[in-house]
């Protein structure tokens, strides 16, 4: 296992294509934060989806109250951490375009058989695989709020305390992890970029736009209810911008620790089964 | 230590309607070079994709080192139809990669120069700028990395100017000197006449002959035949 991942590590810390977009992403955070530090302009409206997040839309009568509520918004460090966590975009992005770029592409320039070569197994070549995805994502996912954090909150004293905005990171990473298990397992089906890439771009969508709204339904409502995207944004809404949130219970992180890892484990499982006797290029 | 290195026991092999492997049973010695003839979908990279762990038999068994241990493969070095390489890492850190999943120890750079990446082969350079025949030499040097006992090589001299023909082919001599076993696919009947010690001929998924050099040489002496022509006798099922 060590030496998969050992491996796996190496040639991905070495891939400059992914160090890239790290840098555009750095850069476009840091602009975000630019803008609202000097010229007051709060991220949100540079945001090109959020204002059409549905809990803007049901927090507030209309999209100008909201505005004006929100041009009113004394930015915090912690708060902005959390306004950051209840934007349920930035996952699913990263969702449609990590696996597809880290894992399909190693089916379809067919890097994967190096390991195969060597004599590793097909379930330790798997676990590495996702293991540095979840860790790409989770470095994203760091970028994404602390260089705004560290650039526009330095300084500013937080509402929450250390330890409760750590645990709500740490349930974040495990949700976005969870998030991206289901690309994940459609790039181990189709072992490619371009069909991994349209299907989980099909995936998302579909779930973003038409499941998550569907209603009455109890297989999709079930779904709904506990689904890793969801929950990622719920566990960020509830303590963003002011809004009265459920306390984060001890019984509610097992529930979110439980749906995540059972989620990871569902999809690694199904993704085992499909790449075990897969044949490669 | 045991003189076979790899078995096949009726291993049979399916795409959709093609059979490319028709019970093919058949077991390899330690220190021989086998050359492996035969047409295009013949048969013969299947057979090496199965023993490289890149596609599953549909029925049949085989061992590799009298195991089924895919672990066992890090004692084998593979090339398969094109080298594949991580693009943006140059050869050596590639070498070094495949050195890091095999668990072995070896001087990367002595192995670059072995297959003729000199002194102003930029170590820097990634693989995907550099030219087919570097990058076939790249393939050869990453199926030699941890000295492996048996060596499947599909096309190797595939994109090499004459110079890097004549340099593979010395290599695998010497190699196969040490002690090393090759299974060596390729269409140029002629270069595996060069070195090969014995002969596996496949036509559609079936081992059709196996002869070994001298054997081969006594039945084609005064009939003004060459490994090519025998070859397709063979085929087309003419006298042997």
């Amino acid at each position: 296992m060590t030496k998969a991942l050992k491996a796996e590590a190496r040639t991905t810390s070495r891939d400059w294509s992914l160090l890239v977009c790290l840098a555009v992403y750095i850069g476009f955070m840091l602009i975000v934060a630019s803008m609202a530090k000097y010229l007051h302009i709060v991220p949100y409206k540079i945001w090109p989806l959020d204002e059409l997040n549905r809990m803007y839309l049901t927090s507030f009568t209309n999209l100008e109250d909201f505005i004006s509520w929100h041009d009113a918004y004394i930015f915090t460090p912690d708060r902005w951490f959390m306004d950051w966590m209840s934007a349920n975009e930035v996952t699913p992005f990263l969702a449609m375009i990590f696996p597809a770029f880290l894992i399909g592409r190693a089916f379809t320039s067919r890097t994967i058989n190096i390991p195969v070569y060597a004599g590793i197994s097909r379930g330790r070549i798997l676990v590495s695989k996702v293991i540095v995805s979840y860790i790409v994502l989770a470095v994203f996912s760091f970028v994404g709020v602390w260089v705004p954090q560290l650039f526009y909150g330095h300084g500013v004293p937080g509402i929450l305390s250390a330890g409760a905005v750590w645990t709500r990171v740490g349930l974040r990473i495990l949700l976005d992890c969870a998030v991206m298990s289901i690309p994940v397992m459609v790039t181990f089906i189709f072992r490619d970029v371009i069909r991994s890439f349209a299907v989980n771009i099909a995936y998302i969508l579909a779930y973003g736009t038409v499941i998550s709204r569907i209603q009455g339904n109890p297989i999709i409502d079930f779904i709904n209810k506990h689904h890793p995207m969801r929950l990622a944004t719920t566990l960020g809404e509830h303590f963003g911008y002011g809004v009265p949130g459920i306390p984060l219970t001890s019984g509610r992180v097992i529930y979110l620790v439980g749906v995540s890892v059972g989620t990871i484990a569902v999809t690694s499982g199904i993704s085992y089964l499909l790449f075990r006797k897969a044949e490669l290029k | 230590m045991s003189d076979t290195v790899i078995n096949l026991s009726n291993v049979s092999k399916r795409y959709r309607r093609r059979r490319a492997l028709d019970n093919v049973s058949l077991t390899l010695k330690r220190g021989r070079i086998y050359g492996l003839v035969g047409q295009n979908g013949a048969g013969k990279t299947t057979l090496l994709r199965i023993l490289s762990g890149l596609s599953e038999p549909n029925a049949g068994e085989y061992s590799i080192f009298g195991d089924t241990n895919p672990a066992n493969r890090r004692r084998l070095g593979i090339l398969i139809e094109h080298p594949v390489f991580y693009e943006n890492l140059s050869w050596k850190e590639n070498l070094k990669t495949i050195d890091v999943l095999k668990g072995t120890r070896s001087d990367v750079t002595e192995l670059g120069e072995t297959v003729g990446f000199g002194k102003d082969d930029d170590y820097n350079t990634v693989l995907r700028s550099m030219s087919m025949g570097n990058k076939q030499r790249y393939g050869i040097a990453a199926a030699l990395v941890g000295d492996p006992e048996v060596v499947l090589l599909d096309e190797p001299i595939n994109g090499l100017d004459p110079l890097g023909v004549k340099d593979v082919r010395e290599l695998i001599l010497e190699l196969n000197r040490k002690g090393t076993t090759f299974l060596i696919s390729s269409h140029l009947l002629r270069e595996l006449w060069e070195i090969a010690t014995d002969y596996i001929f496949i036509h559609k998924g079936k081992i059709i002959e196996r002869v070994s050099r001298e054997e081969l040489q006594t039945r084609i002496e005064g009939k003004d035949q060459n490994l090519e022509n025998y070859f397709v006798d063979l085929v087309a099922g003419g006298t042997k």
